[in-house]
């Protein structure tokens, strides 16, 4: 069973159509990246998935269950960490903490464990008697992610968690979230640091005016729009040898040289890669560096968007 | 154009952002159709027009006149003491200071835009003041005296509000500085009977004045004078605040008093020994409303010096007052006086205390956070609506406590019953309307805007409005021959207009079981119509704000 499905779903806001049919699968412990420009609409599908807005047509289901129809029972298994947030001022952290534990309606016997788990698994122990309403902008994306999981919901919904962060805590969240994943949550994460998010998920979805372009597995998409391998060589000595070399072999095409820096498309597989490889360096040409470039998630995103307003 | 006034840019936008607004539109409306029901209801009838024109077209010109002056000492506070601060809130007065328009130019374009709203409602309306031209009796110069200081008293309280806009970092303490100011601007040389000339320089008696040809020598120069002082002093001050640097945050002012030797000695003192601070200090009882708890423990508590402030200052104002009105007065009307200062008081407080219970929630951005609970909108709702209580139950305390000397002064038993009663009913009153305009509106300003409005029509708007509705009656029921149901409704409707008024009336009736019967309807009317407010705001939070639509 898929943890989250969307069939044909559709928001308006009068004559704007913030989301267009959309049909999005994501099962059980995946990590699916939600990317899109500004405007695009993954705000408003994950403010319906979270129950907090109606949808104007389609069905959204959170582990079979449908939003519209059961959103109490949607809430029990779903964290939510807004993109904005505010916190109360004068609650120290385990206060902010229990408050949220007993609107979970968690008994309170089990609330001090529960509270003190997700203080540790945060990394916010040190914290636990601080106010919250003085915590820098990084604490308090922690410390809504610490609310987020106290009633160890199954599916997370997390909208720009990392925004405002500085590198530190960008790659504390990051191996928090990988630590998550391992724990089996479903994790729905929009942002728009693409290169983080193409470190930890496994799946992604593109969305551009409101409009699923693209979703599925990330290394599948990418070789998708990708004809050729994309392969760097870089030479000490014998750079025209390794150009002449390169013009010879067939299946490379394209080459580009910068001074003793080559980039090219291949057609190669492994195996006439490696010969090529000897080649090079049966010709006495020094060879440093010969490796295929991986391809990002910038590549995508860019070759799948049109760009605009 | 920008060479006239370099700030035409800054001008452009303000009127352009205030005119797009819905709310401008309404207020025009609004005002369009009072000077519409004031002229209709003042306009003479067949006989009466030719004999007394003259004096009804001063009439007319005068009330006309003074609804100008009533929807100056409404909006224009309220427009002016927004307008710096509000940028300050939402960011934007960085931008604006590094442009190259100075402080001056800021401060005349949001001058220019206050008083030019209020200059669409009087051009607005013009159509409407013209009838009186039908009339006789009108001097162009008493219209021009009238129309000068009319003109002269709004720019002054837009001046007072931009200055208390400047002068104040938060929204509401700028509005309610813009109001006070607003206040001493017209009012307060009536305070002072002694000066007669000082008497003219209050706009209220200044039109009066003119149209009762009472102008004089200097008198209306002076009052001119006057608010061109005024105005050129809240301008300097006003640019004073304007370049004064910010102040560094007190970081002190983050942490509420949490130092347990100090909560354990403020929890033998009133009122903090009903909320218990050290309580914080435990989780939440399980079966207990969290909302409820935490508005409790963390939010009264944390305006628990306000809450205190407020309520000792009750406390003495109620005990003191009561029996020096008695003792004056020697009679047992001197009730009414210590009611009516309760309910002033309480008046004044309360909706500030409830009216942005929910609205702040949306402000600091908590409402999705709470919304996701599994708590029920009725928790949410009702943990608000009881800390609304809570907050407010030490002011009715101290009016009961109030009550008690009086029991032994004035042995009116009835009196007191029914004067507690107005006054708890008037409590109720307040934290249903402050927690249906919270409901109702996303943004704290407004919602306690609309409370204060909304309160004040149902406490004495009302009865304000019941000399328009007696004259409507009467001329629809002598032209349909039903002068019996013209009299009936003189005579009764009266105590349906307001819980203050029908408390008024009751004291010391000669037919005391009628006045009690009556007194008891329009309290039961009242208490149905906070229980519905309350009901309406339950059902609206629950299928409105729960989920967006």
């Amino acid at each position: 069973m898929a943890a989250i499905k969307t069939v044909d779903l559709t928001k308006k806001y009068g004559e704007f159509t913030a989301v267009k049919d959309l049909n999005l699968e994501i099962q059980e412990r995946d990590i699916y990246g939600f990317i899109g420009p500004n405007g695009a609409g993954k705000t408003t599908t994950i403010r319906i998935l979270a129950t907090l807005l109606a949808p104007t047509a389609g069905k959204a289901y959170v582990n079979g269950i449908d939003v519209d129809h059961s959103p109490y029972e949607v809430k029990k298994i779903v964290g939510y960490m807004p993109d904005a947030f505010g916190v109360y001022d004068g609650m120290r952290l385990r206060e902010y903490l229990d408050f949220f534990g007993a609107a979970y309606k968690l008994p309170s016997k089990q609330r001090k464990t529960i509270i003190d788990d997700v203080l540790e698994l945060t990394d916010l122990t040190a914290k636990a008697d601080d106010f919250v309403s003085t915590f820098s902008r990084g604490m308090k994306q922690r410390c809504c992610l610490a609310k987020t999981l106290i009633h160890d919901p199954k599916v997370l919904l997390l909208d720009e968690p990392a925004s405002g962060l500085d590198p530190r805590a960008r790659i504390e969240l990051r191996e928090l979230l990988k630590t998550l994943r391992d724990m089996g949550k479903t994790i729905l994460i929009s942002s728009h640091i693409l290169s983080e998010l193409g470190d930890m998920c496994n799946k992604i979805g593109i969305l551009e005016r409101g409009v699923l372009l693209t979703s599925g597995d990330f290394q599948e998409i990418l070789n998708s729009i990708r004809q050729n391998r994309r392969i760097r060589l870089e030479v000490v000595e014998g750079a025209d040898a390794a150009a002449e070399v390169l013009k010879q072999t067939p299946g490379i095409e394209n080459v580009g040289r910068s001074g003793n820096e080559f980039e090219m498309e291949s057609k190669l597989g492994h195996q006439d890669l490696s010969v090529l490889l000897a080649r090079l360096v049966s010709e006495k040409i020094k060879v440093v560096f010969f490796e295929e470039d991986q391809g990002t998630l910038e590549d995508v995103f860019l070759h799948v968007t049109k760009g605009g307003i | 154009m920008n060479f006239v006034l370099p700030a035409w840019a800054l001008v452009k936008r303000e009127f352009v952002t205030t005119l797009r607004r819905t709310r401008s539109f309404l207020i025009l409306v609004l005002f369009v159709a009072a000077c519409i029901a004031v002229v209709l209801v003042a306009y003479p009838e067949g006989e009466r027009l030719m004999m007394q024109a003259s004096a009804v077209s001063h009439q007319v010109v005068m009330t006309l006149s003074m609804v100008f002056m009533a929807a100056c000492a409404l909006f224009v506070p309220a427009l002016a003491g927004i307008s710096i601060v509000g940028e300050r809130e939402q960011e934007t007065f960085d931008l604006l200071q590094v442009t190259l328009i100075r402080p001056s130019g800021i401060i005349l374009a949001k001058l220019i835009n206050t008083v030019g709203f209020f200059v669409l409602l009087l051009v607005a309306s013009l159509p409407i003041f013209g009838v009186t031209f039908f009339l006789v009796g009108l001097s162009w110069t008493e219209i021009f005296q009238m129309a000068g200081i009319i003109m002269a008293t709004t720019t002054s309280c837009a001046m007072a509000g931009i200055w208390a806009s400047a002068r104040f970092r938060k929204t509401l303490t700028a509005l309610a500085g813009s109001y006070l100011a607003m206040l001493l601007v017209m009012g307060l040389w009536v305070a002072i009977p002694c000066l007669p000339f000082a008497y003219f320089l209050s706009p209220v008696a200044a039109i009066v004045r003119i149209n009762y040809g009472g102008v004089t020598g200097f008198s209306y120069p002076l009052a001119i004078s006057y608010h061109v002082v005024l105005i050129a002093v809240f301008f300097h001050w006003t640019l004073f605040w304007l370049r004064q640097p910010p102040g560094p945050t007190k970081l002190e002012t983050l942490k509420p008093i949490d130092d347990p030797a100090v909560l354990m000695t403020r929890r033998l003192t009133f009122p903090f020994y009903l909320i218990d601070p050290l309580r914080r200090k435990k989780l939440i009882e399980d079966g207990r409303n969290p909302m409820f708890v935490r508005e409790l423990r963390w939010g009264l508590m944390n305006r628990g010096t306000v809450l205190a402030r407020i309520t000792y200052t009750a406390a003495i104002l109620y005990f003191f007052v009561g029996p020096f009105v008695f003792f004056v007065e020697r009679n047992t009307e001197s009730l009414v006086p210590l009611i009516l200062i309760q309910i002033t008081f309480t008046v004044l407080v309360a909706p500030s205390l409830v009216a942005n219970a929910f609205s702040k929630e949306h402000e600091l951005g908590n409402m999705d956070m709470l919304r996701m609970t599994l708590l029920s909108p009725a928790e949410i709702f009702l943990g608000k609506v009881w800390n609304g209580v809570a907050g407010l139950a030490p002011l009715v305390l101290a009016g009961f406590c109030s009550i008690l000397p009086m029991l032994w002064l004035v042995r009116d038993y009835i009196g007191l019953l029914t004067g507690y009663i107005t006054f708890t009913l008037c409590v109720c009153l307040c934290l249903s309307i402050g927690t249906f305009t919270s409901v109702l509106t996303r943004r704290s300003v407004a919602s306690i805007i609309v409370a204060y409005l909304i309160v004040f029509m149902v406490f004495i708007g009302n009865s304000i409005l019941f000399p328009f509705l007696e004259e409507v009656l009467r001329r629809l029921t002598v032209s349909h021959h039903a002068p019996f149901l013209y009299r009936h409704f003189s005579a009764n409707i009266a105590w349906f207009l307001s819980p203050i008024l029908a408390y008024g009336m009751s004291v010391n009736r000669r037919d005391q079981l009628q006045a009690l019967v009556h007194w008891s309807v329009t309290t039961v009317v009242f208490i149905a119509l906070a229980l519905s407010l309350l009901a309406f705001s339950l059902w609206f939070f629950a299928s409105r704000r729960m989920r967006d639509r």
